[in-house]
């Protein structure tokens, strides 16, 4: 379905990683040097995203499956930490691993019905699937229900309030991506990865290979939750806040096109793709209240000139070099 | 007894609730199924020809002063801004990956959503219920209904007629089916598929925009209002299966039905454990959810859907 | 005399009324080339993907390696040998022919799904496939991304995966079709070097190539086995020259 962009997505550049890392890392000092103190702030959920991104791009860009319900597993990461902190369970021993739990878990439950399916239908049963959670929080009433639930607190570290240092919930997130965005080139460079690759390409090759396609796939949903979960758990924290909100599937649309806009499947390219995105959002809300007027055909352009014209251009020589597909 | 016969009308109120929502889903999602078979083409756009229809029956109902003739115009105008879009928007994404298709809808959406906005406000407008059709109807019991919600029943039905016998009886008609269930005969059976997509697609908004138009009175007329619909729609064409008209219909009613009652008598249960508000919040959301796991359970069970287009595997 | 490798038994496939695979029963032994032939629209795709997994049957039995393999999903018999090619050139195209070929040594491999070393420097598994590249002379070619190929190049790059699978039994569907002279000889040659060790059922439109290879053959006739016997049995068969071979094409 996604047109393949050559062998480069089985070798994602580490140079620009490394680069945006090193980047981000001095974001902090640059901010005091400068006195624009609400940049650690804003890089810090720009990089929450990022990190959702990244998952999302494990399986829309390596695995080539359209996630349209992606954001109802940010939904879940921050409503089990947010819920945990409201309950006086908040240290983070605890919530960020069952944030992931929980993800991993309902990724894996869904998994098994959706990626039964293929095409649009997947898009819809994610779809379908992310409604689902943002209902499910609208319905928790205890916890705010349509509302949301303002948290007292950030999560403890073994009972000491440190993320509610800035800088210091700042450098935490910013190893958590970095973490990720390894763990997530190690993955693709892998030889589970490198099936995952080819069953996007050629899912009954893959097959006829002897793999269990479906249960590749499950697993690196399951893995794309898990990390999900931990940008929840992240979001949680950083706004003390939860919504259901953070489930809606225009949050979904959010994140693929952040995935288009870095170059799916390049991994770094989705947390440079968060950047753009949400500084771009940043922008034009700064200019207009209105900015979706501007935003929405920005996307439309973007999808019909470059993206969308490069991978069409990808689709026909495909075609023309008469690959077939079993 | 008296309980007993209580019950039975405020159920039977349920049921034709129920069925008035199905029939203005049907409506939405029947130009989403057909679009979706023939062309597969994923238009998360859709629901906002809704939301325009809707808008555009207060404005020119408001301005004419007379509601069959604001209708009319409004049907016009959702047709030429359905075909505006399709032209520029739509065409060139026929051949494009389901990604690109519904990234560039979804750029759509924010944007008429906004403009919507930022025309006629945030708030939402009221349109009046049309003064033949004021009133109610007693359904025994001292229970009366609305004699709008019949019309708008009758209307869904009488279009469901109209669009079953379009589809199964004319020339068009089988093209349309033959899209629908392979989608690359089409142009080996020589037909003018631009022409035909492009029919398929004014279709569809035109309807869409007749179930905004006609729930105008009874819902408010809001940004954002096709968001919802558009994916209750979706929901209903996938439980129905894809590109099929029958499909679409049952899926409707099934999903109306269940909807509507899932979330009157929930309450009810729900009220057994907590206070009446809690109850009500709780019940908002879970019955909300039943259509989801409805779904969930159907697809597991038959991918294809219920009632998938013939000859479509 | 061994017992086959692969017996179908009275294997049934309908569409509607339309009957594409019709009582069908053949052996292959373990070190036989059975050749199945039959004009277009016989059922021989549909054989070879009944007997693969991608199409379940609707009666009739299969046994392979003395194992009942109707009820196993298609990845279960790739893994137990019983390996195919596509009628239509199936590869991973945006991946290179090494990694396309190392794709299937790791399928066999230890722990073919490894999620953390890296697989495209895993010296071992490109080594072997480079020895599977080399057999089907496609070894210089290794680094190119595999749609780049050419068309003969491409099915040459179906036998290596094949071959790195270390099939028990080869089901080549249409293995020379789009295929040149001198390609064709040359897969002809690799196909015959093979023969013996492992069993192949050849679907195959070229009759040189089945005439020359076959022990066997099995002809198919609007889903029916109408003959099954030596190529030069088949040849002379009144009933298989009326069916298929026209008059004087052999």
């Amino acid at each position: 379905m996604i047109p393949s962009a050559g062998a480069a997505q089985a070798h994602p550049m580490q140079g620009p990683a490394i680069f945006l890392g090193s980047v981000l890392a001095l974001i902090p000092l640059a901010s005091v040097l400068t006195g624009q103190s609400h940049w650690v702030p804003l890089c810090t959920q720009i990089m929450i995203f990022a990190l959702a991104a990244l998952s999302l791009d494990l399986v829309l860009g390596i695995g080539g499956l359209v996630s349209f319900g992606h954001a109802a597993l940010i939904g879940i990461g921050a409503y089990t930490t947010g819920i945990l902190i409201k309950e006086g369970w908040g240290d983070t021993l605890l919530c960020l691993p069952l944030s992931m739990l929980v993800c991993a878990c309902f990724a894996y439950v869904t998994g098994l019905v959706a990626l039964k399916t293929r095409g649009v239908t997947f898009i819809m049963i994610t779809l379908a699937f992310g409604q689902m959670i943002y209902f499910a929080a609208q319905s928790l009433y205890r916890y705010g229900g349509d509302d949301g639930l303002t948290l007292p607190k950030r999560a403890t570290v073994l009972g000491q309030a440190f993320l509610n240092n800035k800088i210091v919930f700042y450098y935490l997130t910013l190893i958590c991506l970095l973490l990720c965005l390894f763990a997530v080139m190690r993955i693709v460079q892998s030889r589970f990865g490198r099936v995952l690759l080819g069953a996007r390409d050629n899912e009954i090759r893959m097959t006829a290979l002897g793999y269990d396609v479906f249960r590749v796939r499950l697993k690196a949903y399951t893995i794309s939750g898990m990390m999900a979960g931990l940008s929840g758990f992240l979001l949680a924290n950083q706004t003390e806040f939860v919504s259901p909100a953070f489930a809606s599937w225009q949050r979904s649309g959010d994140l693929i096109f952040m995935v288009i806009l870095g170059g799916v499947g390049s991994l770094w390219g989705a947390v440079a793709g968060a950047f753009a995105f949400m500084l771009l959002e940043e922008g034009l809300s700064g200019l207009t209240e209105n900015w979706k007027v501007i935003f929405g055909p920005l996307i439309i352009v973007f999808v019909l000139f470059s993206q969308g014209g490069l991978s069409r251009l990808l689709v026909l020589l495909h075609k023309d070099r008469g690959q077939g597909h079993g | 007894m008296v309980r007993c016969e209580v019950f039975m009308s405020l159920f039977a109120i349920q049921i034709l609730n129920g069925l008035q929502l199905g029939l203005l889903m049907f409506m939405v999602a029947a130009g989403l199924t057909l679009v979706f078979g023939v062309m597969d083409f994923i238009n998360l756009a859709h629901g906002v020809q809704y939301m325009i229809g809707a808008y555009l029956a207060a404005v020119m109902i408001a301005l004419t002063g007379h509601y069959v003739v604001g209708l009319v115009l409004a049907l016009i105008g959702v047709l030429l801004i359905g075909l505006l879009l399709e032209h520029v928007v739509f065409r060139p994404l026929y051949q494009r990956s389901h990604l690109d298709q519904v990234l560039a809808t979804f750029g759509l959406i924010l944007f008429l959503n906004q403009g919507v906005k930022m025309v006629f406000g945030a708030s939402p407008l009221s349109v009046p219920i049309p003064s033949w059709f004021e009133g109610a109807v007693l359904l025994g019991d001292g229970i009366l209904y609305p004699l709008y919600r019949f019309v708008i029943i009758a209307a869904g039905l009488i279009m469901a007629l109209l669009l079953w016998l379009g589809v199964e009886k004319t020339r068009i008609g089988m093209q349309v089916r033959a899209g629908a269930s392979h989608p690359d005969m089409l142009s080996a059976l020589g037909v003018d598929v631009r022409r035909l997509f492009m029919l398929i697609f004014a279709l569809g908004s035109v309807l869409a925009g007749f179930a905004g138009a006609l729930a105008a009175p009874i819902l408010s007329v809001e940004p954002g209002m096709g968001d919802q619909i558009l994916i209750l729609a979706f929901v209903v064409i996938v439980i129905g299966g894809i590109g099929s008209i029958r499909g679409a219909f049952a899926g409707a009613l099934l999903v109306g039905l269940i909807d509507t009652l899932a979330r009157s008598y929930m309450v009810d249960v729900l009220r057994l454990f907590t206070g009446a508000a809690a109850a009500r919040g709780i019940a908002n959301g879970l019955s909300s959810m039943f259509i989801y796991i409805l779904m969930a359970i159907v697809l597991f069970l038959r991918p294809q859907g219920l009632f998938p287009a013939r000859g479509r595997s | 005399m061994a017992d086959p490798i692969l017996s179908v038994r009275n294997l049934q496939k309908h569409y509607g009324a339309i009957c594409v695979t019709n009582h069908v029963s053949l052996d292959v032994m373990p070190d036989e080339i059975h050749a199945v032939i039959g004009p277009n629209g016989a059922g021989k795709t549909t054989l070879i993907h009944q007997i693969t997994g991608h199409l379940k049957p609707d009666g009739g039995s299969l046994v392979y390696d003395g194992q009942n393999i109707a009820n196993l999903p298609m990845q279960r018999r790739a893994r137990m040998g019983l390996v195919r090619t596509f009628q239509i050139t199936s590869i991973v195209g945006s991946l290179t022919v090494l990694d396309n070929v190392a794709l299937a040594v790791q399928s066999i491999a230890h722990n073919p799904l490894d999620l953390w070393a890296n697989a495209y420097q895993d010296k071992a598994l490109n080594d072997q496939a480079l020895v599977y590249l080399d057999q089907v002379g496609l070894a210089e070619r290794h680094s190119v991304e595999a749609r780049h190929l050419s068309h003969g190049e491409k099915r040459a790059l179906e036998i290596a995966m094949a071959l790195a699978l270390k099939p028990k039994l080869l089901l080549l569907d249409e293995p020379m079709a789009g295929m040149g002279h001198d390609e064709t000889q040359r897969l002809l040659s690799l196909l015959q070097r093979f023969k013996g060790q492992i069993a192949m059922l050849l679907v195959e439109h070229d009759m040189d190539a089945v005439f020359s290879l076959a022990d066997r053959v099995s002809v198919l006739v609007d889903g029916e086995v109408i003959a099954c016997a030596t190529p030069a049995l088949v040849r002379q068969d009144p009933r298989v020259r009326a069916a298929y071979l026209g008059d004087g094409d052999v």
